[in-house]
């Protein structure tokens, strides 16, 4: 494609100035070209009309560089000056560069000067540009508008703001989609000069391959409404980017055209996309450690059966044939003989408990446990609590007192209730090795409230937390070897919460427990 | 004993005590209940699998049966639908032992039609007295279902 250019070239040889314009139109210019060599033509040429550039060279016996320099100044016009030189001295160069020449190009190196006159004009193109906004900038600074209607009839303020934003803009023919303007932002963005974009259809924006998508959106769309899409856009260098194009109808110099706001949202789409991979990443590791402790938690529920079932058999065998022995029917039994199997068959029965512990919590754990809720009275259900618990209170030699007030009946499972409680005593028991443990009963408002007090040995601050955890066992517990498979209190917990009731504790190492649980009269369900 | 043997004596049985079949791949359990019963004057056969238990059940015609819940070839289950659903040994008094003390093994149970239903550890005189209790219960006339069925668990 041809581009237009008026050039006045300063030469007293025909030859040299025609070899400047072969070369100019080896590199695309269409140029308009006239020769001159003395002052009086200059000045004459000069005021007839615009020139887009000036070829001087510097050897002319009659007209200097540097007049041609002063009086071109003198025009006020802003005429890019290249000096076409056969020989010049690196002083010389200096000079005419400091009296305002653009460039030197030397006649031995004429390739060069296609290039120089392309960003000679793209500069001056910009230096106009820069120009023209500052005076308009400084004019709109000069007379602030007093209405909003005298800023929106000036077509020079909207300009200013087109050219000002910070996004790239432009405009282009809707018939042809030649691009008509392009702002600042568009032109430093893009790498093209503004020339070169004013050359240019939309297409030349876009990557080759949505070429066909762009023409059939454009054909497809309403033309006469604010368009939103998300398109790609393709720099000079060749770099692709993702924008969002805002576009409207608008009429410039009767022509029919649209302008449209290209936003480069490449950096968002990444950084979206990078967030997206971020969490999915961090869901699919979530669901690993989830398969994982589902994996953790069957076996560990497989554990407890297996554990329970195992271990049920034998207890079987145990038990059964110590009552047997104990029964007398195999033959007589010393008294030390059946004291012996006596403790054997308690140890059995310490044994049973824990798995009947086991095999519960895993019941309550997994939400298993039926309760069989009849009318409860308390009171009698403690006192059956107390009297099971004195003979491990008298072996310990301290105090197992029962305070109660006369409460309402509650609805609950009996034998649940009784475990649950029955827990809570035995570990006030066994916590307390001088003293007393207080059991209190008495209503409040809509539920029974007990409260198991120990004198015993308490339990650091920080593990109160977790004496309701499973298996947990206070540091206290272990320290003095006091027996026990840390379920009681969990599972306490769990029988007193389906009864919709609470189990709580404070302690204080060296001076005691208080465990107090609130038990509804309603169960609420 | 013997006057425990006059309560469930049984038609065409007078002379001779009740036999029990029991059954039970753990022979110590196995002899822990056959020293039990043998000694509360019962007749004792016993079956150390499913597959045998169901051949002495055929040959001997037990008076009452007790088969451990797990148990090689055929388990209990299986077993007590096996006999629940034969002519000969659909009147058989059947208790079931399990060790898992499971609400849902004591509805498999029933299901498969046993009359008592013991979870371990049971005691053995426990067994005993349950075994005593069913055989003096009547026999249902010409019923499918087993009557009188109640669960009974030790923990």
């Amino acid at each position: 494609m041809k581009r237009p250019l008026s050039l006045l070239i300063v030469e007293d040889s025909p030859a040299d100035a025609e070899l400047a314009l072969v070369e100019l139109a080896r590199h695309g210019f269409d140029t308009t070209a006239e020769r001159i060599g003395s002052e009086r033509e200059l000045r004459s040429e000069l005021s007839a009309r615009p020139w887009d550039i000036i070829l001087c060279d510097h050897a002319l016996p009659s007209l200097s560089s540097t007049d041609v320099l002063r009086i071109v100044h003198e025009t006020r016009e802003d005429i890019p000056l290249v000096i076409l030189s056969g020989a010049i001295g690196e002083e010389a160069t200096v000079e005419a560069l400091k009296a305002g020449a653009r460039d030197v190009v030397l006649k031995e190196h004429l390739a060069r000067l296609g290039p120089v006159v392309d960003r000679e004009l793209g500069d001056a193109s910009h230096r106009r540009d820069d120009k023209q906004f500052a005076r308009e900038r400084s004019e709109l600074e000069a007379k602030p508008p007093r209405l909003d209607r005298e800023l929106h009839s000036s077509e020079s303020h909207y300009r200013l703001l087109f050219e000002l934003s910070p996004l790239p803009m432009m405009v282009y023919e809707r018939g042809t989609f030649r691009i008509v303007a392009a702002n600042k932002a568009l032109v430093s963005a893009y790498g093209y000069t503004r020339e070169e974009l004013l050359s240019l259809s939309i297409r030349d924006l876009h990557p080759p391959e949505d070429a066909e998508l762009l023409v059939d959106v454009l054909a497809s769309s309403p033309d006469s409404q604010v368009r939103f899409r998300s398109w790609r856009h393709r720099y000079r260098d060749g770099t692709v980017i993702d924008v969002e194009v805002t576009s409207e109808n608008l009429v410039v110099a009767g022509r029919d055209c649209r302008i449209a706001v290209c936003n480069d949202v490449t950096g968002r789409n990444r950084a979206n996309a990078a967030r997206v991979k971020a969490a999915h990443d961090t869901s699919v590791e979530l669901e690993r450690q989830n398969e994982q402790l589902r994996v953790l938690d069957a076996l560990k529920d497989q554990f407890v059966s297996v554990v329970s079932h195992e271990l049920r058999t034998p207890l079987t065998a145990i038990r059964g044939y110590l009552e047997i022995v104990l029964g007398g029917e195999p033959g007589p039994l010393t008294e030390e003989q059946k004291r012996f199997l006596e403790i054997a068959g308690q140890s059995s029965e310490q044994l049973l408990r824990v798995v009947g512990d086991l095999l519960l919590i895993g019941k309550l754990e997994a939400g298993h446990l039926a309760l069989e809720i009849s009318e409860v009275d308390l009171a009698a259900l403690l006192g059956r609590c107390v009297v099971a618990a004195q003979p491990s209170a008298d072996a310990q030699d301290i105090g197992l007192w029962l305070m109660q007030t006369a409460v309402p009946p509650i609805a609950g499972d009996p034998g649940r209730l009784a475990q649950a409680l029955g827990n809570v005593i035995s570990n006030g028991i066994k916590f307390t090795t001088e003293g007393h443990v207080e059991v209190r009963l008495h209503a409040e408002a809509d539920r029974a409230v007990i409260e198991v007090v120990d004198s015993g040995a308490g339990v650091p601050a920080n593990e109160v937390s977790h004496l309701f955890m499973p298996f947990y066992r206070a540091s206290t517990a272990t320290r003095k070897a006091i027996p026990g498979t840390g379920l009681g209190l969990s599972i306490a917990k769990e029988i007193i919460e389906a009864h919709g009731g609470t189990i709580s504790l404070e302690t204080k190492v060296g001076s005691g427990t208080s465990v107090r649980v609130e038990l509804p009269f309603e169960v609420g369900r | 004993m013997s006057e425990r043997l006059s309560a469930v004596a049984r038609d065409g049985a007078q002379d001779e005590p009740p036999l029990v079949l029991v059954a039970d791949d753990d022979e110590i359990i196995l002899g822990l209940i056959t020293y039990r019963l043998e000694h509360s004057g019962y007749r004792v056969i016993t079956a150390l699998d499913g597959q045998e238990a169901l051949r002495l059940a055929f040959d001997e015609c037990p008076d009452l049966a007790v088969i451990d819940v797990m148990m090689p070839k055929i388990d209990g289950y299986q077993l007590t639908r096996c006999l629940r659903g034969n002519v000969e040994t659909r009147e058989l008094p059947i208790i079931l032992l399990t060790a898992r003390a499971q609400e849902a093994d004591a509805d498999l149970g029933f299901e498969a039609g046993a009359d008592e239903y013991l979870a371990k550890p049971f005691s053995p005189e426990e067994l005993r007295s349950l075994v005593e209790a069913l055989l003096a219960r009547p026999r249902p006339q010409g019923d499918d279902e087993p009557a009188g069925r109640s669960s009974q668990t030790v923990s």
